[in-house]
């Protein structure tokens, strides 16, 4: 669960008496039936006075602790949570504690996911008793209003690593990505787009700064000198040498002769850079020869060092532009005899690691030519700057419309002239400096790369500071929080457009629709399922290579791969996110089939396949799960449990006390048998194990799957024991039957999680108690309809998706309405745009023509 | 106070060349003053601080030295420091009291990441506060680090990828992710791309064929791009809330330290333009083996200290928690995994491996300063370096008694080559406050630190 309970408030009148103040001064707060009242569609926004009209329909009426809940408690939970018990840290006779809200956001979460009370306790509360309690406890302690959820805020967002790669290449179109230099954004709440975790180091400004250089540099050619071209040698074009060792970042080079034609545009002096690897063979390093034409230009005894990139440099003269033919060999093959000892001593040990050291190769990652220097041409991302500033009768107004327009695009909203005015100053300064037309205009763009509103994702609002309004936020805003959340990226012309006429948020359905279908959609499979699911953790995990030999890069990226198109199908296709866990089919390619036991699979490409009769179907049977939660030797069943009941159902395990080792590394020499069995052995300890009775369970289940998802029937010699049984009573035997209690019992949990997870991310902050209600009502739909675009119209029509309150003590929002003297505000275009309290709004009508095509 | 003679202070901008490297050295020794006493220096003279981070805890029974004082034999894990045994002192006994729990709750490997530097106990928040507090390397880079072309620098040997999903019981995983901290809400995220780091220490843009055109005019504007922006971003926090306008001024904070940076890269250019490039070539991204990445870091440590880049640098090896296999000692399990090793012999052995390989590359690192000529002494006689964890034992997650070399002579400030025992629970920061001293900073209070350390 990812509620943070943030008020920690206590009230300002302490009480003697052990009956609780209530938390919150509220009471259960008559509300607004108006249909839509909450929807931040309807505008202009529920009238105040209608609100003190009926009753709210969630609540029969008003509930009293001492009457209500006291009793309940005193029934189900005082056995050990009072009169001097305190399981788990919880006494429900402490009067401090329940004037925490705190402690009813435990209490709460607990009865929700019926944690509590314990399955194996005799007395248990009815639906409609636990009801009573959660009602009590969302309506009096923490005074939330469902017709008049709080939005919350979400601190400014300054764009992460993928979102500034993206933007970059929607605005300009270059080919580079000059995030990959950043820092690494860190986390938080499980997700790197969390506006507050998102700082701003220093060292990330300087980045910033040469990355708007560089970007610039790339898109506008400012002077037409001849210079150097890059000409990057395609691996795959080389023809002859070993079958086997090419990748598509890599070749592998023996001693046959491996050629490749280049077509060169000039004749002149080339620098040639290839970047090697190699190793010893019969404690001698390759040598590398190469020759153009057939004629021999150097051999270089290359450094043998095992995976250490080994740059070599060369230079070709080229009497005649055209084509050449390149070629290298190692020209110190094994002599006959010391090759057939070496490949049978190691012939056995092949495996997936492809041949072992019997011959004597180089593997070539990159060959990089750089011409002699060439006369340039204008890149089209140059006409794509400058055709904005077309037809205008000086060069001064012809600048201003490009910045107007590509400022427009990069601040994601109109310019006020004032901001135009600012970057025409540096135009001019340009130019007074010596710039040319071109180079002025570049420098402008420049700094609006660098400029706060290009970098951070602003949001603005009239009462920035008063907790009490929220605002709905504008259409501008809402085309970037939308194209953010499933694009990664900025607004394409389509949505600036809807919202210059103030038209998307009614034609937001078809909008979201329109985007999902989107090839730039793949962005929330990556960014959001990447992380959601932690399949980007495939590229640091280390599998032992001697355990398991079967692995390799090619298999890690297959299993990331496998994972993406279920995401991709359950997009695409519109399916039910249920498929998560319950698909009927997977995804595989010739080495992923292998690893499967899958037949008749050839190839790189993914086919979509029914499951085998031994493999679960969803994220349980996918080797992308079952190795990220693999430590490098063996399985871990708490890890594999634990990301279960943490991203798949919404209920993590309390984290382990402090100075407890964990569980299965205590004393393991004194155990016997099966992983499984030496951990149950374990259970004997009190304090481990009432959470481990949550976790271990579900990774029991999936014990027949090894640290890499391999199918196997023993461990260490045992059988697997694949049954279980849940700490909520659930008793299963297998994989298939625990998918099944996942997609029955547990369904209402999972649709939770997804929403919480989702909505975490299209928010860009975590969740808070009050965003409950959203929750909630997203989860209500996807029972009814639990389709992928349910789900994400579900987040996109809530409130705190469409608009944002001031910032501030977040109760004063609840207490606001009970006033009615603040309503929610209407949108706020008059403080709109932010630069300057005297800009004026530019029309987006003026800029519009001259818009990208 | 012991000075030994051969350690003299020097001053910056001058240069040495013809040491076998071809490479801008800091000073000439044909400018030597005889005599010169540390306190009459400003700044605390050429001196450097460097701060190392081991995760996991150690092994402390093949750690800690059997004796105390200068006679003491290295222990089985330290045997690889032997040819820079006079170099290195053992420091037994000091704690870092606030990355306990102190009613937290889980969490160890967070707040050991995060109050190694500052001794400060995190708020724990996965996200919404961050909160520690500054880190000892900050608190000198933001006195003294004007007199060096970089004030800090921020290293570690990870990719930049980061692990996905929550980290630490409920930390954020900037705790875990970050040494240094500029203050209490802002790291100073480190970099493992050796690349970056030769492009940060020495600048490449004229191998650049797309950014060699136009550069003039480039530079000359980029003065006037920083004030329009800064203009930009002043008047956009004029109409944001409390947090969003903290936000801008990390911006602003970041901009004006970007216009120092050029300002500093303008005055040492002008002071470099004669001296040759750097005889390393410019590293192709992070090598595929750990060994190989280890090592080009601390080339390159060693470089920015030769070239007199930064005197202040921290790199954290790995993070803490780190759950890294070291196959290639014969370690297969991750070392987390491994660090809770029960009292398991054999886990326990694996786990001083892993310290061993770690304090071989430390050697390395130490032996090529000890290589290095500055002056009369060497570059390592001139620098204090910090090399530790802030766990003890990572079975139990103890937090004093802590494993903790300090290597170097400190311009003749440090006596080294001892095993020293401090009281119990004597706090880290008190280390650091003692260090700072030297450096020529001055501080009071670092986090929890009570007083500075007299025998080091």
């Amino acid at each position: 669960m990812l509620l943070v309970w943030m008020g920690c408030s206590k009230p300002a009148a302490p009480s003697s008496s052990p009956e609780p103040a209530t938390p919150a001064p509220a009471t259960p707060t008559p509300s607004s039936k108006e249909p839509q009242a909450s929807a931040p569609k309807a505008t202009p926004p529920p009238a105040p006075a209608a609100a003190a009209a009926t009753p709210a329909p969630i609540v029969a009426g008003p509930l009293d602790y001492s009457k209500d809940v006291k009793p309940l408690l005193q029934t189900y939970c005082y056995k050990c949570h009072a009169n001097g018990k305190k399981k788990g840290g919880l006494a429900l006779d402490n009067v401090a504690a329940l004037q925490d809200q705190k402690t009813w956001g435990h209490v709460l979460e607990n009865l929700r996911t019926r944690e509590m009370p314990p399955d194996d306790e005799d007395k248990q509360p009815t639906l409609d008793e636990r009801e009573k309690v959660m009602k009590w406890i969302d309506v009096v302690v923490f005074a939330v209003d469902p017709d008049r959820p709080d939005p919350g805020r979400v601190t400014i967002r300054r764009l992460n690593r993928a979102e500034y790669n993206n933007t970059i290449r929607d605005l300009i179109g270059v080919d580079f990505e000059p995030a990959d230099d950043f820092p690494a954004d860190d986390s938080g709440y499980g997700f790197d787009d969390i506006g507050d975790v998102l700082t701003l180091p220093p060292v990330l400004f300087e980045r910033y700064l040469s990355a708007a250089e560089k970007v610039m540099s790339m898109a506008i050619l400012n002077d037409h000198k001849p210079r150097p071209e890059k000409i990057y040698v395609d691996l795959f074009k080389i023809e002859g040498g070993p079958k086997t060792g090419t990748t598509s970042i890599s070749r592998k080079i023996d001693e046959a002769e491996s050629t490749v034609k280049l077509d060169l545009p000039a004749a002149g002096q080339y620098d040639v850079k290839l970047v090697v690897e190699s190793q010893k063979v019969g404690g001698e390093a390759p040598k590398l020869e190469w020759k153009l034409d057939g004629q021999s230009l150097r051999t270089i005894e290359l450094s043998g060092r095992k995976d250490f990139k080994e740059q070599v440099k060369g230079v070709l003269q080229i009497a005649k532009p055209g084509e050449h033919t390149l070629m290298m060999h190692v020209a110190n093959p094994m002599a006959g005899g010391e090759m057939k000892t070496a490949s049978t001593t190691n012939a056995k040990k092949g495996g997936d690691k492809g041949e072992k050291e019997d011959k004597r190769t180089f593997t070539v990652r990159q060959i990089l030519l750089l011409s002699p220097p060439q006369p340039v041409k204008a890149p089209e991302s140059q006409y794509r700057i400058f055709k904005a500033g077309g037809g205008q009768p000086k060069l001064e107004l012809a600048a201003r419309a490009i910045i107007q327009n590509f400022g427009t695009h990069a601040f994601r909203r109109p310019l006020s002239n004032t901001e135009v005015d600012r970057f025409m100053w540096i135009y001019k300064q340009a130019g007074l400096k010596g710039g040319n037309f071109e180079q002025s205009v570049q420098t402008a763009l420049t700094a609006i790369l660098v400029s706060p509103h290009f970098l951070f994702r602003g949001e603005l609002q009239s009462q920035p500071d008063n907790p009490q309004v929220a605002t709905q936020i504008t259409e501008y805003a809402l085309a970037s929080r939308l194209s953010y959340f499933l694009w990664s990226t900025m607004p394409d012309d389509e949505l600036f457009s809807e919202a210059e006429h103030g038209t998307l948020r009614k034609n937001l359905a078809a909008q979201v629709k329109r985007m999902l279908a989107d090839p730039k959609s793949s962005a929330l499979v990556e960014n959001f399922g990447g992380q959601w699911l932690q399949i980007r953790n495939l590229k640091l995990v280390q599998p032992d290579a001697k355990t398991f030999p079967g692995w390799d890069q090619a298999l890690a990226t297959a299993m990331e791969r496998e994972t993406e198109m279920l995401f991709e199908t359950i997009m695409h296709e519109d399916r039910s996110v249920l498929d998560f866990i319950g698909a009927n089919y997977t995804f595989v390619n010739e080495r992923l089939a292998r690893h499967y036991g899958i037949q008749g699979v050839e190839g790189e490409a993914f086919v979509k396949v029914p499951l085998p009769a031994d493999r679960v179907g969803g994220i349980l049977g996918q080797g992308s799960y079952l190795t990220i939660t693999s430590n490098p030797t063996r399985t871990s069943p708490v890890k594999r449990g634990k990301y279960v009941l943490e991203n798949l159902l919404g209920t993590p395990p309390p984290p382990p006390p402090p100075q407890v080792p964990d569980l299965d590394d205590k004393a393991r020499a004194e155990l016997h048998g099966t992983l499984r069995q030496k951990m149950e052995q374990h259970r004997t300890d009190p304090v481990c194990a009432s959470c481990h009775a949550r976790m271990d369970p579900i990774g029991f289940g999936l014990e027949q799957f090894d640290g890499i998802g391999m199918r196997r029937t023993q461990d260490d010699g045992a059988a697997i024991d694949p049954t279980g049984q849940l700490v909520s009573g659930e008793k299963f035997a297998g994989p298939e039957e625990l998918q099944k209690i996942l997609l029955t019992t547990k369904r209402p949990d999972f649709l939770r999680c997804i929403s919480e997870k989702m909505l975490t991310y299209a928010l860009g902050r975590g969740l808070e108690y009050y965003d409950r209600v959203t929750i909630e009502k997203i989860s209500a739909s996807l029972e009814k309809n639990p389709n992928f675009s349910n789900l994400v119209m579900e987040v996109v029509d809530s409130v705190p998706f469409q608009m944002r309150r001031g910032e501030g003590d977040h109760r004063k929002f609840n207490e606001a309405k009970k006033t009615a003297a603040l309503p929610v505000s209407a949108p706020v275009t008059a403080a709109l745009p932010s630069a300057g309290a005297s800009s004026t709004l530019a029309p987006i009508a003026a800029t519009k023509s001259a818009t990208q095509p | 106070m012991h000075i030994p003679n051969r350690s003299i202070y020097l001053p910056r901008r001058t240069f040495l060349r013809g040491l076998g490297i071809t490479m801008a050295l800091p000073f000439l020794e044909c400018m030597l003053p005889s005599v010169m006493k540390a306190a009459a220096l400003p700044n605390g003279g050429l001196r450097r601080m460097v701060f190392m981070y081991l995760p996991n805890g150690m092994d402390m029974g093949t750690w800690t030295p059997k004796v105390v004082g200068d006679r003491f034999e290295l222990s089985p894990t330290l045997a690889p420091l032997a040819p820079v045994q006079k170099q290195v002192s053992v420091l037994s006994g000091l704690a870092h009291v606030q990355a306990r729990a102190l009613g937290d709750g889980a969490g160890d490997h967070a707040r050991a990441n995060s109050c190694f530097l500052t001794g400060v106990h995190p708020r724990k928040t996965a996200g919404a506060d961050i909160s520690v507090g500054v880190s000892v390397d900050q608190v000198a880079a933001m006195q003294i680090g004007k007199n060096t072309r970089l004030p800090s620098i921020e290293l570690s040997c990870e990719k930049s990828l980061r692990q996905a999903g929550a980290c630490d019981s409920g930390y954020a995983c900037a705790y875990q992710n970050n040494l240094s901290w500029r203050n209490e809400n802002q790291p100073m995220p480190p970099i493992g791309d050796p690349r970056l780091i030769f492009e940060r220490l020495f600048s490449t843009e004229d191998q650049d064929p797309d950014l060699v055109a136009g550069r003039a005019l480039r530079e000359s504007c980029r003065s006037s791009i920083l004030d329009v922006v800064a203009e930009d971003a002043k008047a956009f926090q004029k109409n944001l809330g409390t947090t969003d306008r903290h936000k801008l001024d990390e911006y602003l904070t970041g901009l004006r330290e970007t216009e120092v940076a050029i300002q500093q890269q303008a005055r040492f250019q002008a002071q470099q333009a004669s001296k040759p490039k750097p005889a390393m070539e410019k590293p192709e991204g992070i090598p595929t083996e750990f060994v190989d990445h280890v090592k080009i870091m601390y080339d390159l440590m060693a470089l920015a200290m030769q070239t007199d880049s930064t005197r202040i640098m921290t790199m954290m090896v790995q993070h803490e928690g780190s759950n890294r296999p070291y196959p290639f000692i014969g370690v297969n399990e991750g070392h987390h995994d491994l660090s809770h090793h029960g009292n398991n012999p054999e886990k326990m052995g694996k786990i001083a491996q892993i310290n061993k390989f770690h304090v071989e590359q430390v050697a390395y690192f130490l032996g090529k300063l000890q290589g290095m000529k500055e002056g009369y002494g060497t570059v390592l006689d001139n620098s204090m370096i910090v090399v530790g964890s802030a766990i003890a034992d990572g079975n139990a997650h103890q937090h004093h008694n802590l494993p903790v070399l300090l290597c170097g002579g400190g311009g003749g400030t440090l006596k080294p080559g001892r095993h020293v025992q401090f009281e119990k629970e004597t706090p880290m920061t008190n280390l650091y406050l003692s260090l700072l001293d030297r450096m020529g900073v001055k501080a009071d209070k670092l986090g929890d630190s009570t007083g500075k350390l007299e025998r080091i």
